[in-house]
């Protein structure tokens, strides 16, 4: 057993070597570049793993794909306005059937926004970014060790799925440093699914609509669809296996809150009086879990780093009024939380002043229990 | 005072980094259990910089430091609502109602050790004391990068070993400089922090 203190974005890395990554394509971008920057470290004393610096991120995210269908698992990392970049290629990905892992450390968007401060406002776009219908598959953890754990989990979904998965941070947990014991978390490794390009069997890599023998289907209806629901149904499937989340802290309670990444870290002193539910992977949404959750209480709130987005998600799902509590701005903090539970009346009385809060696990804060 | 929670509050290149991962390495190598977020403007130098540590022998949940047990200021650029119950400061940065103490760290690195950059080291030992951590010189050694090591062993015990009465003989009450507001402002136009000293210290 070796504690240590790692960084959230070292972490990231490292799960993803230990998945079995031998390729990783960037463009450096606050607040991801360390992992860049690891992974140009790493390379330059491990020959079998490539590390290419692109001239921006549509080509980081295209040369993941190319890496990919020759053979190697391969991964890159980016923030916000790159990930805007890689969502044609995200794309051709899921059209393809191209597996990579994309990880994106939100900061606060639109545009350059502001480079070093959290956000969560990236979600929509990890699932619609790109053009036309997709099934996404992305992870969300919240502490150090999770960045190591979820990234091999992405890296195992990605080669089950066939298909781009995402692994999404925040500049406060990318740049978080935590102690951990990386050596003593166990995830089986799933092996390459995809032989390389040119070891024998045909592939297909275009982008087109095409049949099983390469022969363009792009006016027919009836093959599109059952691409479509073969892929989809391929992807739920895998996504099931994966359906990671956290149920806990005041069970009792008539509130549920959720919250996710980040504004879970900072949400915990309010376990005394809330129940906790947790989403790790965000999407698929985990629809059967949280409409059984919720049932048991009274009211719903999401705290989250953007303006609803994934209230607006429960909210259609549940189909009942969810509270919201958007952290924007990079302001994630109780004290943003206090005060956006007080704006909609659900701030507790006697709940905790700011700072007061209890470790996970004290009498003050039930413990959770985690699911995956 | 048993504190948990830090805040380091600065400059971007003035040492919060080095300050906190110093002692964030130093606590972990003694078995606590830490987190260090660094928190900082995308300007590089002169934009904020903060360090918000916690540590405590169980693992910690929320690491945004908002209620601190102690702040080192090493400039005043910190979070608007942050609040603390004792305040480390270079000269001049103690704010009207706050308690705590102001000592001209970056001129000690210098008049003691020949450089600005062990006033961070003897900031740190001086916080390192308000915190009532028991330390070794092990586990210093096992913290500190090799470079300087034993330079920064002695500059950190110098901050420890500072009591109220060699901190009233080093700042006067009445000559209380604004060495580091000075500093600040020179870091913030650009100057590099080995001038910035020479400028700030030339107006005392």
């Amino acid at each position: 057993m070796t504690k240590r203190l790692v960084q959230g974005n070292e972490a990231v890395f490292l799960g993803a070597v230990k998945a079995g990554a031998t390729h990783f394509a960037g463009y450096p971008i606050s607040p991801s570049s360390e992992i860049l920057a690891q992974a140009s470290v790493y390379a330059s004393k491990h020959p079998e793993f490539r590390f290419l610096q692109e001239e921006d991120e549509i080509a980081s995210a295209n040369a993941i794909l190319g890496a990919s269908l020759a053979g190697a698992k391969s991964f890159t990392a980016t923030s916000g306005p790159g990930f805007s970049l890689m969502q044609e290629a995200i794309g051709y990905g899921h059209k393809v059937g191209i597996p990579c892992v994309i990880v994106n450390v939100m900061r606060v968007g639109p545009g350059t926004g502001m480079p070093t401060m959290p956000g969560q406002g990236d979600l929509n776009q990890t699932r619609y970014g790109s053009t036309g219908d997709y099934t996404s598959i992305v992870f969300y953890p919240s502490t150090v060790a999770e960045c190591y754990e979820y990234t091999i989990h992405a890296f195992n979904a990605a080669e089950e799925s066939r298909s781009p998965v995402i692994i999404l941070s925040d500049a406060f947990l990318g740049h978080l440093n935590e102690v951990a014991d990386l050596d003593s978390i166990e995830v089986p490794v799933v092996p390459r699914t995809l032989e390389p390009l040119a070891s024998g069997s045909t592939r297909l890599f275009s982008g087109v609509a095409t049949y099983p023998d390469g022969e363009p289907a792009t006016a027919d209806s009836d093959e599109y669809i059952r691409q479509y629901h073969e892929g989809r149904e391929r992807s739920l499937e895998v996504a099931e296996r994966y359906a990671f989340h956290e149920y806990g802290w005041n069970k009792d309670a008539e509130t549920l809150v959720i919250a996710f990444g980040i504004t879970r870290r900072v949400a915990q002193p309010l376990a005394p009086h809330f129940a906790l539910f947790r989403p790790i992977r965000i999407w698929p949404t985990l629809d059967k879990e949280l409409t059984e959750i919720a049932g048991r209480y009274k009211k719903i709130i999401v705290i989250e780093g953007s303006d609803g987005q994934y209230a607006n998600v429960v909210e259609r799902m549940l189909l009942r009024r969810v509270e919201r509590v958007p952290l924007l701005g990079g302001r994630m903090s109780l004290e943003a939380i206090r005060e956006g539970l007080d704006a909609i009346g659900m701030l507790p009385a006697e709940s905790a002043p700011s700072g007061s809060e209890s470790p996970a696990g004290s009498p003050a804060a039930p413990a959770s229990s985690r699911v995956g | 005072m048993a504190a948990k929670s830090i805040v380091i509050d600065g400059v971007g290149g003035q040492g919060v980094r080095v300050i906190g991962n110093t002692m964030a390495s130093l606590l972990t190598v003694m078995g606590y259990e830490v987190t260090l977020l660094f928190d900082y403007d995308s300007s590089v130098r002169g934009g904020m910089s903060e360090a918000f540590l916690e540590y405590d022998r169980e693992p910690i949940s929320n690491f945004v430091v908002e209620c601190a047990d102690v702040v080192l200021r090493l400039a005043d650029r910190g979070p608007v609502h942050l609040v603390a119950d004792y305040v480390i400061a270079d000269c001049d940065l103690i704010k009207p109602g706050e308690r705590g103490e102001e000592i001209p760290f970056l001129q000690l690195g210098v008049e003691k050790f020949g450089r600005d950059l062990f006033g961070n080291m003897i900031a740190l030992g001086r916080l390192l004391c308000i915190c009532d951590v028991d330390f070794t010189d092990q586990h210093l050694r096992d913290a500190l990068p090799k470079k300087y090591v034993d330079d920064n062993i002695a500059a950190i015990k110098y901050g420890y070993g500072l009591d109220q009465d060699a901190i009233r003989a080093i700042v006067p009450e009445q000559a209380a400089s604004s060495f580091a507001e000075r500093y600040a402002e020179r870091v913030l136009a650009g100057v590099a922090p080995a001038d910035a000293v020479e400028q700030a210290s030339a107006r005392t």
